[in-house]
Protein backbone atom coordinates (compact mmCIF):
# COMPACT_ATOMS: atom_id res chain seq x y z
CA UNK A 1 0.00 0.00 0.00
CA UNK A 2 1.33 3.74 -0.99
CA UNK A 3 0.63 6.39 1.40
CA UNK A 4 1.07 9.92 0.84
CA UNK A 5 2.54 12.93 3.17
CA UNK A 6 1.95 16.30 1.15
CA UNK A 7 3.62 18.65 3.30
CA UNK A 8 2.18 22.11 1.73
CA UNK A 9 -1.45 20.38 2.62
CA UNK A 10 -1.05 18.27 5.77
CA UNK A 11 1.67 20.69 7.46
CA UNK A 12 2.13 23.76 6.08
CA UNK A 13 2.93 25.96 2.93
CA UNK A 14 5.68 27.67 5.15
CA UNK A 15 7.54 25.00 6.90
CA UNK A 16 9.77 26.29 9.53
CA UNK A 17 13.90 25.94 11.01
CA UNK A 18 14.60 23.50 13.12
CA UNK A 19 13.24 23.42 16.96
CA UNK A 20 9.67 24.27 18.27
CA UNK A 21 11.62 27.30 20.07
CA UNK A 22 12.41 28.67 16.37
CA UNK A 23 8.96 29.39 15.71
CA UNK A 24 5.68 28.07 14.07
CA UNK A 25 6.06 24.54 11.74
CA UNK A 26 9.22 23.58 12.92
CA UNK A 27 10.84 20.57 11.81
CA UNK A 28 10.81 19.10 15.34
CA UNK A 29 6.71 19.67 15.16
CA UNK A 30 6.50 17.88 11.93
CA UNK A 31 8.51 14.68 12.96
CA UNK A 32 6.43 14.81 16.11
CA UNK A 33 3.49 15.07 14.66
CA UNK A 34 3.24 13.62 11.25
CA UNK A 35 6.47 11.60 9.75
CA UNK A 36 7.38 9.89 12.33
CA UNK A 37 3.85 8.07 13.48
CA UNK A 38 3.50 7.71 9.81
CA UNK A 39 6.71 6.02 9.13
CA UNK A 40 5.96 3.63 12.55
CA UNK A 41 2.40 2.73 10.83
CA UNK A 42 4.07 1.15 7.90
CA UNK A 43 3.64 -2.35 7.23
CA UNK A 44 5.96 -4.52 5.24
CA UNK A 45 5.86 -3.65 1.54
CA UNK A 46 4.15 -0.34 1.91
CA UNK A 47 5.58 2.90 0.75
CA UNK A 48 5.06 6.10 1.75
CA UNK A 49 5.71 9.03 -0.96
CA UNK A 50 6.30 12.48 0.39
CA UNK A 51 5.59 15.56 -1.86
CA UNK A 52 7.65 18.35 -1.47
CA UNK A 53 6.17 20.75 -3.92
CA UNK A 54 4.27 23.91 -3.65
CA UNK A 55 5.91 25.45 -0.49
CA UNK A 56 7.90 28.53 0.22
CA UNK A 57 11.08 26.77 0.27
CA UNK A 58 13.66 24.30 3.10
CA UNK A 59 15.46 25.40 5.48
CA UNK A 60 18.57 23.07 6.04
CA UNK A 61 17.67 22.56 9.45
CA UNK A 62 13.84 21.42 8.57
CA UNK A 63 15.18 19.28 6.29
CA UNK A 64 18.07 17.69 8.68
CA UNK A 65 15.61 17.32 12.00
CA UNK A 66 13.19 15.60 9.99
CA UNK A 67 14.65 13.31 7.57
CA UNK A 68 18.14 13.47 8.85
CA UNK A 69 16.82 12.82 12.36
CA UNK A 70 14.83 9.74 10.87
CA UNK A 71 17.67 8.78 9.19
CA UNK A 72 19.68 9.16 12.37
CA UNK A 73 17.04 6.88 14.63
CA UNK A 74 16.05 4.50 11.96
CA UNK A 75 18.77 3.99 9.36
CA UNK A 76 19.51 5.54 6.59
CA UNK A 77 18.65 2.10 4.63
CA UNK A 78 15.56 1.05 6.23
CA UNK A 79 14.31 4.71 5.78
CA UNK A 80 14.71 4.96 2.12
CA UNK A 81 13.41 1.74 1.64
CA UNK A 82 10.10 2.91 2.87
CA UNK A 83 10.22 6.49 1.61
CA UNK A 84 10.16 8.13 -1.91
CA UNK A 85 10.18 11.76 -2.13
CA UNK A 86 8.71 14.14 -4.71
CA UNK A 87 9.93 17.43 -6.07
CA UNK A 88 9.39 18.45 -9.12
CA UNK A 89 9.76 22.55 -8.43
CA UNK A 90 13.04 21.81 -6.81
CA UNK A 91 14.34 18.41 -8.03
CA UNK A 92 17.97 18.66 -6.52
CA UNK A 93 15.91 19.08 -2.75
CA UNK A 94 15.78 15.11 -3.15
CA UNK A 95 19.69 15.08 -3.43
CA UNK A 96 19.98 17.30 -0.72
CA UNK A 97 17.67 15.70 1.70
CA UNK A 98 19.47 12.13 0.93
CA UNK A 99 22.90 14.02 1.67
CA UNK A 100 21.25 15.06 5.42
CA UNK A 101 20.67 11.66 5.61
CA UNK A 102 24.41 10.54 5.38
CA UNK A 103 25.11 13.60 8.01
CA UNK A 104 26.45 16.07 5.18
CA UNK A 105 26.04 19.40 4.85
CA UNK A 106 27.74 20.52 1.94
CA UNK B 1 58.80 62.42 -38.83
CA UNK B 2 57.12 66.21 -38.87
CA UNK B 3 53.63 65.85 -37.36
CA UNK B 4 50.80 66.72 -39.65
CA UNK B 5 49.31 68.60 -37.28
CA UNK B 6 47.78 72.09 -37.39
CA UNK B 7 45.55 74.45 -35.62
CA UNK B 8 42.95 76.70 -36.77
CA UNK B 9 40.71 78.71 -34.44
CA UNK B 10 42.49 76.89 -31.27
CA UNK B 11 41.35 73.27 -32.55
CA UNK B 12 43.91 70.54 -33.66
CA UNK B 13 43.21 69.49 -36.89
CA UNK B 14 44.60 66.31 -38.33
CA UNK B 15 45.79 65.74 -42.01
CA UNK B 16 46.83 62.69 -41.75
CA UNK B 17 43.50 61.36 -43.21
CA UNK B 18 44.86 62.92 -46.74
CA UNK B 19 47.51 59.32 -47.30
CA UNK B 20 44.40 57.23 -47.68
CA UNK B 21 41.99 59.52 -49.41
CA UNK B 22 45.01 60.39 -52.19
CA UNK B 23 45.61 56.71 -52.57
CA UNK B 24 42.13 55.65 -53.54
CA UNK B 25 42.08 58.23 -56.01
CA UNK B 26 45.09 57.73 -57.93
CA UNK B 27 43.77 54.08 -57.80
CA UNK B 28 40.68 54.93 -58.59
CA UNK B 29 42.05 57.34 -61.30
CA UNK B 30 44.06 54.60 -62.90
CA UNK B 31 41.43 52.07 -63.37
CA UNK B 32 38.74 54.74 -64.93
CA UNK B 33 41.87 55.78 -67.16
CA UNK B 34 42.25 52.13 -68.22
CA UNK B 35 38.86 51.51 -68.80
CA UNK B 36 39.37 51.64 -72.31
CA UNK B 37 41.55 48.32 -72.19
CA UNK B 38 38.66 46.09 -71.25
CA UNK B 39 37.37 43.90 -74.16
CA UNK B 40 33.80 42.86 -74.41
CA UNK B 41 32.76 40.00 -75.89
CA UNK B 42 29.29 39.74 -77.33
CA UNK B 43 29.35 35.73 -77.42
CA UNK B 44 28.19 33.71 -73.93
CA UNK B 45 30.41 30.88 -73.00
CA UNK B 46 28.36 28.46 -71.82
CA UNK B 47 30.80 26.58 -69.14
CA UNK B 48 31.74 30.08 -67.85
CA UNK B 49 27.74 30.43 -67.36
CA UNK B 50 27.99 27.08 -65.84
CA UNK B 51 30.91 28.08 -63.57
CA UNK B 52 28.85 31.28 -62.44
CA UNK B 53 26.18 29.65 -61.77
CA UNK B 54 27.71 26.92 -59.78
CA UNK B 55 29.85 29.56 -57.64
CA UNK B 56 27.21 31.75 -56.90
CA UNK B 57 24.61 28.65 -55.50
CA UNK B 58 27.78 27.72 -53.47
CA UNK B 59 28.28 30.94 -52.11
CA UNK B 60 24.37 31.45 -51.58
CA UNK B 61 24.31 28.14 -49.77
CA UNK B 62 27.35 28.78 -47.70
CA UNK B 63 26.59 32.34 -46.33
CA UNK B 64 22.68 31.04 -45.51
CA UNK B 65 24.17 27.81 -43.71
CA UNK B 66 26.52 29.74 -41.96
CA UNK B 67 24.00 32.12 -40.48
CA UNK B 68 21.60 29.82 -39.99
CA UNK B 69 24.07 27.97 -37.78
CA UNK B 70 25.39 31.61 -35.92
CA UNK B 71 21.69 32.35 -35.32
CA UNK B 72 20.88 28.47 -34.24
CA UNK B 73 23.90 28.80 -31.68
CA UNK B 74 23.26 32.53 -30.80
CA UNK B 75 19.52 30.90 -29.63
CA UNK B 76 21.00 28.26 -27.78
CA UNK B 77 23.49 30.43 -25.64
CA UNK B 78 20.67 32.75 -24.78
CA UNK B 79 18.95 29.84 -23.22
CA UNK B 80 21.56 28.98 -20.97
CA UNK B 81 22.71 32.65 -20.37
CA UNK B 82 18.70 34.05 -18.91
CA UNK B 83 18.69 31.86 -16.45
CA UNK B 84 22.60 32.85 -15.24
CA UNK B 85 21.53 36.55 -15.12
CA UNK B 86 18.35 35.64 -13.10
CA UNK B 87 20.45 33.68 -10.92
CA UNK B 88 22.78 36.58 -10.59
CA UNK B 89 20.36 38.60 -9.72
CA UNK B 90 19.16 36.32 -6.92
CA UNK B 91 22.67 36.12 -5.87
CA UNK B 92 22.90 39.74 -5.24
CA UNK B 93 19.59 40.13 -3.51
CA UNK B 94 20.89 37.69 -0.86
CA UNK B 95 24.11 39.53 -0.86
CA UNK B 96 22.62 42.42 0.24
CA UNK B 97 20.28 40.59 2.46
CA UNK B 98 23.62 39.26 4.14
CA UNK B 99 25.69 43.19 4.41
CA UNK B 100 22.44 44.19 5.75
CA UNK B 101 21.88 41.48 8.09
CA UNK B 102 18.13 41.62 7.01
CA UNK B 103 17.71 37.56 6.83
CA UNK B 104 13.97 37.36 6.92
CA UNK B 105 13.39 33.76 7.25
CA UNK B 106 10.75 33.04 4.50
CA UNK B 107 12.48 35.56 2.10
CA UNK B 108 15.93 33.30 2.63
CA UNK B 109 14.44 30.32 2.26
CA UNK B 110 12.43 31.06 -0.66
CA UNK B 111 15.47 32.69 -2.28
CA UNK B 112 17.71 29.27 -1.84
CA UNK B 113 14.48 27.44 -3.32
CA UNK B 114 14.73 30.05 -6.44
CA UNK B 115 18.74 29.88 -6.92
CA UNK B 116 18.09 25.66 -6.74
CA UNK B 117 15.44 25.37 -9.51
CA UNK B 118 17.34 28.14 -11.68
CA UNK B 119 21.08 26.04 -11.31
CA UNK B 120 18.71 22.45 -12.35
CA UNK B 121 17.11 24.61 -15.23
CA UNK B 122 21.02 26.18 -16.30
CA UNK B 123 22.29 22.10 -16.31
CA UNK B 124 19.12 20.88 -18.49
CA UNK B 125 19.42 23.52 -21.27
CA UNK B 126 23.09 22.99 -20.95
CA UNK B 127 22.85 19.25 -21.25
CA UNK B 128 21.09 19.84 -24.48
CA UNK B 129 22.68 22.83 -25.85
CA UNK B 130 26.09 22.44 -24.73
CA UNK B 131 27.28 25.51 -24.74
CA UNK B 132 29.77 25.60 -22.22
CA UNK B 133 31.44 22.87 -20.23
CA UNK B 134 29.35 20.94 -17.71
CA UNK B 135 32.02 21.09 -15.07
CA UNK B 136 31.57 25.03 -14.66
CA UNK B 137 27.80 24.16 -13.95
CA UNK B 138 28.71 21.72 -12.29
CA UNK B 139 30.49 24.48 -9.49
CA UNK B 140 27.61 25.96 -9.33
CA UNK B 141 25.86 23.22 -7.41
CA UNK B 142 28.93 22.77 -4.99
CA UNK B 143 29.23 26.49 -4.34
CA UNK B 144 24.78 26.29 -3.49
CA UNK B 145 25.79 23.15 -1.44
CA UNK B 146 28.16 24.90 0.71
CA UNK B 147 26.44 28.68 0.75
CA UNK B 148 22.64 27.29 1.97
CA UNK B 149 23.36 25.20 5.13
CA UNK B 150 25.75 28.01 6.52
CA UNK B 151 22.86 30.28 6.42
CA UNK B 152 19.28 28.00 6.70
CA UNK B 153 21.41 25.63 9.43
CA UNK B 154 20.83 28.56 12.05
CA UNK B 155 18.62 28.85 14.71
CA UNK B 156 15.57 31.67 14.23
CA UNK B 157 14.85 34.44 16.26
CA UNK B 158 12.12 36.56 15.40
CA UNK B 159 11.45 35.07 12.67
CA UNK B 160 15.21 35.95 10.89
CA UNK B 161 18.27 33.92 10.73
CA UNK B 162 20.29 34.74 13.27
CA UNK B 163 24.36 34.17 12.17
CA UNK B 164 27.61 33.74 13.90
CA UNK B 165 30.01 36.07 13.05
CA UNK B 166 32.28 33.02 11.36
CA UNK B 167 28.84 31.89 9.37
CA UNK B 168 28.40 35.69 8.17
CA UNK B 169 31.61 35.95 6.89
CA UNK B 170 32.29 32.31 5.07
CA UNK B 171 28.76 33.07 3.39
CA UNK B 172 30.06 36.73 2.20
CA UNK B 173 33.22 34.99 0.78
CA UNK B 174 30.92 32.37 -1.05
CA UNK B 175 28.36 34.19 -2.44
CA UNK B 176 31.33 36.55 -3.88
CA UNK B 177 32.82 33.16 -5.31
CA UNK B 178 29.84 32.15 -6.40
CA UNK B 179 28.98 35.79 -8.25
CA UNK B 180 32.44 35.68 -10.06
CA UNK B 181 31.66 31.82 -11.29
CA UNK B 182 28.51 33.37 -12.90
CA UNK B 183 30.63 35.80 -14.08
CA UNK B 184 33.58 34.26 -15.43
CA UNK B 185 30.80 30.98 -17.38
CA UNK B 186 28.71 34.35 -19.01
CA UNK B 187 32.04 34.81 -20.75
CA UNK B 188 33.20 32.03 -21.41
CA UNK B 189 29.52 31.14 -23.24
CA UNK B 190 29.89 34.41 -25.18
CA UNK B 191 33.36 33.66 -26.24
CA UNK B 192 32.40 29.96 -27.54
Amino acid sequence: MIYKINIADDFSETPGARYKTDGDFSGQEFFEKILEPRYISLKSGDELMVNLDNTAGYATSFLDETFGGLARKYGKNNVLQKINFISIEEPYLIEEIKSYMDGKKN
Amino acid sequence: MKKLNRTWMGKKINFYWIIPVGLISGISGFLSSSFKYFDFNKEINLVNLFSIVVTTSFGVYIASTLRENIEAKKFEKELVHEPIRTLRYELKSLENNLYSNSLMFSEIVNSFKSISSLITEIEDFNNVCLVVNSEDIKKFRMTFNQLKPLVTDNPVYKMKFKLETHDMNSSKKIVKVFQSLLINTMVKINRN
